[in-house]
């Protein structure tokens, strides 16, 4: 499967997520009483729904792409769902506007838990990778003898 | 672990001796290869059915709904699911190291960290063939760590 058609189904899969999401808000809207549903609630939904697939589709192995794609899917998806989540935060979350003047410092906090994150993913890999091959070796080498 | 291997007479029944500490997963994946009936391998190669032989494929991988025995001669196509080959293989040390790959463990020449958390292995032949962090452990227990 190419790139292309890969990003068509996740567009497809942001949009039954973005439904689901408006069912479960009508019905919770029905029971609370409320009569009707601003823009900024629609772009919510849009920004959630968007959030959630995204980071899904980022950590999901697609068995039918092959491992370049699987790390250009990695890089756009995560991107993507860390901007979408960044946008519901700053924007249409009461209280976001004051944090979005900080930018830097949101930025700065982005950038330090992404950088942990990926240091403590490669760190773990790195022992591991360690510690496999160095029973490789020894396996190898009881082998030869 | 040392082996021993003594010559008997044509009359005389082959007998395999397992002197260990305690049965642990090792000793009972050994005794599984043992007990397991010779399995061969079938694939097309050209519309030509091949009979395979285990010991020199170095992985199976899946993709767009076909399945791929690579070996160190050329690629055939399995009639068997990924799941299926993984079972079936799993005596001969073969183990699944991603959705759409099936690894032969002792074809793995060495691994190395990826910046996300998966490790990469070289292959005997020079190839590199991608682990998941989901198996990594697995891995792990297969060679014995």
């Amino acid at each position: 499967m190419t790139l292309k058609k890969h990003f068509v189904r996740v567009f497809w899969e942001v949009s039954m997520a973005c439904g689901a999401l408006l069912v479960l808000l009508t019905v919770f809207y029905q029971a609370a009483g409320t009569r009707g549903m601003s823009l900024e609630g629609m772009w919510r939904i849009v920004l959630l729904g968007s959030t959630i697939v995204l980071r899904g589709t980022s950590l999901v192995n697609f068995h039918d792409l092959d491992d370049r794609a699987m790390r250009i899917n990695y890089l756009i998806s995560s991107v993507l769902a860390d901007a979408t989540l960044i946008v519901l935060l700053v924007w249409y979350t009461p209280g976001g506007a004051y944090f979005a003047g900080r930018g830097w410092f949101l930025l700065a906090v982005y950038v330090v838990f992404k950088g942990l994150f990926y240091s403590m993913n490669y760190v773990h890999a790195w022992i591991s990778a360690r510690d496999i091959n160095a029973h490789l070796l020894a396996m190898k080498n009881h082998t030869e003898r | 672990m040392k082996f021993r291997i003594e010559h008997v007479p044509e009359d005389v029944e082959h007998e395999v001796v397992i002197r260990c500490h305690a049965v642990d997963d090792a000793i009972r994946n050994l005794i599984g290869f043992l007990e397991s009936p010779p399995r061969t391998l079938l694939g097309f190669e050209s519309e030509r059915l091949r009979i395979i032989d285990p010991e020199r494929v170095f992985y199976i991988e899946s993709s767009d709904n076909k399945v791929f025995i690579h070996d160190d001669r050329c690629t055939y196509q399995s009639m068997k699911r990924l799941y299926e080959l993984e079972r079936d293989l799993d005596a001969y040390g073969f183990l699944r190291t991603s959705k759409s790959m099936v690894l032969n463990v002792r074809k793995i020449e060495s691994v190395r960290p990826l910046f996300d958390g998966r490790l990469e292995a070289r292959l005997t032949n020079g190839e590199t063939a991608g682990i998941s962090r989901t198996y990594v452990s697995a891995l792990k227990t297969k060679i014995g760590l």
